[in-house]
């Protein structure tokens, strides 16, 4: 439909004791747009008692959510959560938080275990290796041993050896990190201590009753707790993940609902929310509110300021509904506006088939956007949509054209054989470089390279003439519909003042061109005062910025050559990739075939790519700026009833 | 001079589309890195981002059709 779902603007009054019914109801319903009342010398509702335990639940599941390491959320649960479960749910979060905050100790500790003792027997080995023993150790009594890891190990033993010359140094990497043992004698200990110290040294404690073996042995231990753990780990996931992801959107809906007296304004008593439904909905929504909170609601239907931000709901049937993301790129219509959805379906086709308008190209583009359209969903998927009607008119103005990949005709030797299989083109013989050549033309109606208009002694291209003729319709009718805009959103002076005027301006500008260069018997004066009466109505309509918009009028028009000269640049592409670059390959025959091949794919993507992009921007560009300019302001809020999930 | 006389329009052809292909380029290089500024900001401003942009390409097609129009006087 060409104007958005009429809404109707309501007030709901229920007891504060019918609080939660009526907002269940609105949420089963998805009806109601909400929007924050505000009402002198009434107060803000206060969220639903229960939001409190379902804020708990929440916070439990995102713990668990992070904990347990996985991120995906559900969009759909089949049950909702009552305000009496809220508090069950929390009891039954809290035992799987207990349970996987156990697990998560267990394995950390069992990880920080493991680490020291993978180090301390490493540095066993290492002293085994250099026949050291750690029971040893414990008996010396005359000098100092040092062991430990060392950040800088270079020069270390010089360093020592300017404090004394009496000491053993043993140096070696454990676990990547540089490893040192030192042995000296016990008068030097604290000058050699601090020269270690110096060096970074972080001193490995040796348990002399400890042994490899023992260490191993504990290796073991620790590891198989800890292989044990994370199983655990695994099977608790594993078991509750579908459970926590269902109640995420149970308790996210539920949260919802509580929060959602927020928007609304409340006496001692009551309950006040205000929003918009659709009209025709409005009978639905009463019923379900009264049976919902027994007969106890009040449901008005208020006026709708004239100023007011209405949501706008678009309605549309299948196929204009894909044209509806062309709109919402640009911007959605205000509540009292035309949507221009309609308008795209009728024009964005048949502009990007004039300036694509190739059989070739179009049946490419339209078997990539059957394809693409399968990957994707949404406004993506509407995009693909779109753009399989304009393959479609492409590959009409492809027809009109004859055209196809660039070729506007077949050679002689295969034109013959098209006609012996029962497929006879047109025969013409053209003079090139002096020497006669027979081609077999594709039927069209018109050339765009060749075709021209007598426009006096001037000869004009066809394609770069007719759309100029197209966009002046085009920018009438968006003056057309601007009219009834203005009509409807401020009255019918501003609307003849604003949006005919231009109509009469142009009404007069034709007659007075047409009245001196003798074409009709009439005096020029009529013309001339058609024209200063509507540049005097721009001037009370739209102020000094209507007076210096109107030289832009006539290059809004000629912007509509585009159409042509886009396709022109295509066609001059295509050209130059068949006749330029392929064909003199072609000529040599044998490896020249296959290199005329692969030119001829890669230039003719290349021109797809290109004829893609151009056409859809120009033809997008079109509508935004010179047709929108003429009737369509924007701004509009989207409808989004309450109980629906935001995308 | 037939020769001549077509080289000089060739000429002239390709100096009027290649200069106002410069000029937009040069005019759409600040509005997309302002319309890219501005789409970092706030995502939904695309369609108006994207059509800013391409508002010099009049400019280019304007070129290439006077471009045509001077073609079209070669013999």
């Amino acid at each position: 439909m060409i104007t958005p779902e009429p809404m109707s603007r309501v007030r709901i009054i229920t007891p504060q004791c019918y609080s939660y019914e009526m907002i269940e109801a609105l949420y089963q319903l998805k009806l109601l747009h909400v929007f924050d009342s505000k009402e002198d010398g009434l107060d803000i509702g206060a969220p639903l008692k229960h939001v409190e335990n379902l804020s708990e639940c929440l916070l439990l599941i995102r713990n668990l959510k992070s904990a347990l390491g996985f991120t995906e959320q559900i969009k759909h649960s089949p049950e909702t959560l009552l305000p009496s479960e809220a508090i069950k749910l929390k009891t039954t979060l809290q035992s799987i938080h207990d349970q996987v905050n156990d697990i998560q100790h267990t394995i950390q500790y069992d990880e920080e275990e493991l680490k020291q003792l993978e180090h301390k027997a490493a540095v066993y080995k290492i002293l085994k290796a250099w026949g050291i023993e750690p029971a040893l150790l414990a008996k010396v009594k005359q000098v100092s041993y040092f062991i430990g890891t060392l950040k800088n190990p270079e020069g270390i033993a010089q360093k020592i050896g300017e404090i004394t010359k009496r000491f053993e140094c043993k140096q070696s990497i454990v676990q990547g990190e540089p490893f040192i043992f030192l042995l000296t004698k016990k008068d030097n200990a604290a000058k050699v201590q601090q020269k270690l110290e110096d060096a970074g040294f972080a001193p490995t404690i040796i348990n002399s009753q400890l042994t490899l073996e023992m260490l191993e042995d504990q290796i073991k231990v620790t590891h198989k707790s800890l292989v044990h753990a994370k199983q655990k780990w695994y099977d608790l996931k594993n078991q509750y993940k579908n459970f926590i992801l269902e109640q995420e959107f149970r308790v996210e809906e539920e949260i919802k609902k509580a929060e959602l007296p927020l928007q609304f304004v409340t006496t001692k008593k009551s309950l006040i929310a205000s929003g918009f439904i659709p009209k025709k909905q409005l009978k639905k929504v009463e019923d379900a509110l009264l049976y919902a909170t027994r007969g106890s609601v009040f449901v008005e239907e208020q006026h709708i300021e004239h100023d007011e931000a209405v949501p706008v709901k678009l309605r549309n049937n299948k196929v204009v509904k894909n044209f509806e993301v062309l709109t919402r790129l640009y911007e959605l219509p205000n509540y009292l506006e035309f949507d221009p959805s309609i308008l795209f379906a009728l024009t964005f086709p048949i502009f990007f088939g004039i300036m694509l308008g190739d059989m070739g190209y179009g049946l490419v583009t339209l078997l990539l956007f059957l394809f693409l359209r399968k990957k994707f969903s949404g406004s993506g998927r509407q995009l693909c949509n779109v753009l399989i009607y304009a393959s479609i008119v492409t590959i009409l103005f492809g027809a009109v054209f004859g055209e196809f990949f660039g070729f506007e005709h077949v050679g002689e030797a295969t034109g013959e054989k098209l006609c012996d299989m029962g497929i006879c083109l047109h025969k013409e013989i053209i003079l090139q470089h002096g020497e006669k050549e027979v081609l077999y033309v594709f039927p069209h109606l018109i050339s765009r390279m060749e075709s021209k208009v007598n426009l006096g002694s001037f000869q004009f291209l066809s394609v770069l003439f007719f759309p100029i003729i197209f966009g002046a319709l085009h920018l009438n009718f968006g003056l057309l519909l601007g009219f009834f805009n203005v009509l409807r959103a401020h009255g019918l002076k501003l609307a003849i003042l604003e949006k005919l005027s231009w109509i009469t301006m142009e009404a007069g500008l034709v007659l007075l061109i047409l009245s001196l260069i003798n074409m009709i018997t009439l005096p020029y004066l009529v013309g001339a005062g058609i024209f200063a009466l509507s540049v005097i109505m721009i001037y009370l309509g739209e102020g000094v910025k209507g007076i210096i918009e109107i030289p832009a009028l006539l290059s809004n028009m000629l912007s509509y050559m585009r159409l042509g000269a886009v396709g022109l640049a295509s066609v001059g592409l295509a050209v130059v990739i068949n006749e330029n670059l392929a064909e003199p390959f072609l000529h040599q025959g044998g490896f020249g075939i296959v290199i005329a091949i692969l030119i001829m794919i890669f230039g003719h993507l290349i021109n797809i790519g290109l004829g893609v992009l151009g056409p859809f921007l120009h033809g997008i560009r079109l509508h935004y700026v010179e047709f929108f300019s003429k009737f369509f302001h924007g701004g509009g809020v989207e409808y989004k009833p309450f109980g629906t999930r935001g995308e | 001079m037939a020769g001549m006389e077509n080289a000089i329009i060739g000429l002239a052809a390709s100096i009027a589309i290649g200069l106002s292909a410069l000029a937009t380029a040069w005019a759409e290089k600040s509005i997309g890195a302002a319309a890219v500024g501005a789409l970092a900001e706030k995502e939904q401003l695309f369609g108006k981002g994207l059509i800013l942009t391409v508002i010099p390409e009049t400019i280019v097609i304007f070129g290439l059709v006077v471009a045509i129009l001077i073609l079209g006087l070669a013999s």
